[in-house]
């Protein structure tokens, strides 16, 4: 895709895999490279050794899914391609490339182990728990990281728009893409 | 049962809402009144809502509805001598009558379309922190069939001091 490909990575899913600038950067984040600790699916590769591929490889090929999808809807005319600029396309990868940077350890069990730690007595006044689900937490690492702030402040793009669609906060055309 | 679900079955009770999920339009309902529920009292089930075509809605919750309605349609009766406390079951109560199209409005719109129109009004102004007049145009361009009742989901929000 034009304006996407400053670097190109091979992936055994995708083929060839082409990023921005922009996109390298993020991934070079401490926080970013944190996810190649994280299994997609947790501890099932104790049960089948071949799934253990990283939640770092899975967002990479999801921002590159995302611009597929917008490349192939504005090629066949479902969306219109003056509404879709450069940089309207680069929020919705980036927010695929981030959708998944607030992962607990071992992905989800752990966050269904939290979630049940906190799971509701129906005897208490079930007040707000302080659960944080990781979308939510990844919306806060877009907020406030100072390295993911710093580049995305740099490059001219706000923080909000792109955590607003990974966490479905805002109704959106394309939020099914996320 | 496990208590999340027998929590889920107390806490619709308590807004008078039966557990069914039969049809698109019960599911619909659930969906809508647990948000509603957690949103306007602070009572907490723990379930965090995204938007979706029919407004704010929650994956985590479809589960737990249909594992539900598998415990109940086996007859389970654990939560039988269970409730839940008074000061929950009062703040519930509050925003009962919000359950129910009011009677005001023509009988054409259903319950679930009721809460459809409520739930997705207060998302969109409180979560998606659309302003008042950016929401009112979501809503005529996405609800279009469902506009015409906006300014009685609006007095009956303002009723209850939401908005």
């Amino acid at each position: 895709m034009d304006g996407f490909n400053d670097k190109r990575l091979a992936d055994p899913v995708h083929g060839t895999i082409g990023l921005s600038r922009l996109e390298v950067d993020i991934i070079d984040t401490q926080v970013f490279q944190r996810l190649r600790n994280i299994k997609q699916l947790g501890l099932t590769d104790y049960v089948y050794p071949s799934a253990n591929y990283s939640r770092f490889s899975h967002s990479i090929g999801a921002c590159h899914i995302a611009g597929k999808v917008i490349e192939s809807l504005i090629n066949r005319n479902f969306l219109n391609k003056k509404d879709f600029s450069y940089k309207n396309i680069q929020r919705y990868r980036l927010a695929a490339l981030l959708h998944d940077i607030g992962h607990y350890p071992f992905s989800h069990p752990m966050e269904l182990a939290i979630k049940e730690f906190y799971q509701p007595d129906i005897k208490s006044d079930l007040t707000k728990k302080p659960y944080l689900t990781h979308e939510n937490i990844g919306k806060e690492i877009v907020q406030y990281h100072p390295e993911i702030r710093e580049i995305l402040n740099n490059y001219g793009y706000s923080r909000k728009p792109i955590s607003r669609l990974f966490t479905r906060e805002r109704p959106d055309i394309l939020l099914n893409i996320m | 049962m496990e208590s999340r679900f027998i929590a889920l079955k107390l806490f619709l009770q308590a807004l008078g809402i039966r557990p069914k999920i039969k049809s698109f339009a019960d599911r619909k309902i659930i969906q809508k009144a647990v948000y509603l529920g957690q949103a306007l009292t602070g009572v907490d089930l723990g379930y965090r809502f995204s938007w979706y075509l029919s407004g704010p809605y929650q994956t985590a919750l479809a589960n737990d509805y249909y594992r539900l309605a598998e415990y109940l349609e086996l007859g389970d009766t654990s939560s039988k001598n269970l409730k839940l406390s008074n000061q929950v079951i009062e703040k519930l109560s509050n925003i009962k009558k919000l359950m129910t199209p009011p009677n005001s409005l023509p009988e054409t719109i259903t319950q679930s379309e009721w809460l459809e129109l409520l739930a997705s009004y207060h998302y969109i102004r409180f979560v998606s922190k659309y302003s008042e007049k950016e929401a009112s145009e979501f809503i005529k361009l996405k609800k279009g069939h469902l506009f015409p009742y906006l300014e009685q989901v609006k007095s009956e929000l303002s009723n209850i001091k939401a908005i």
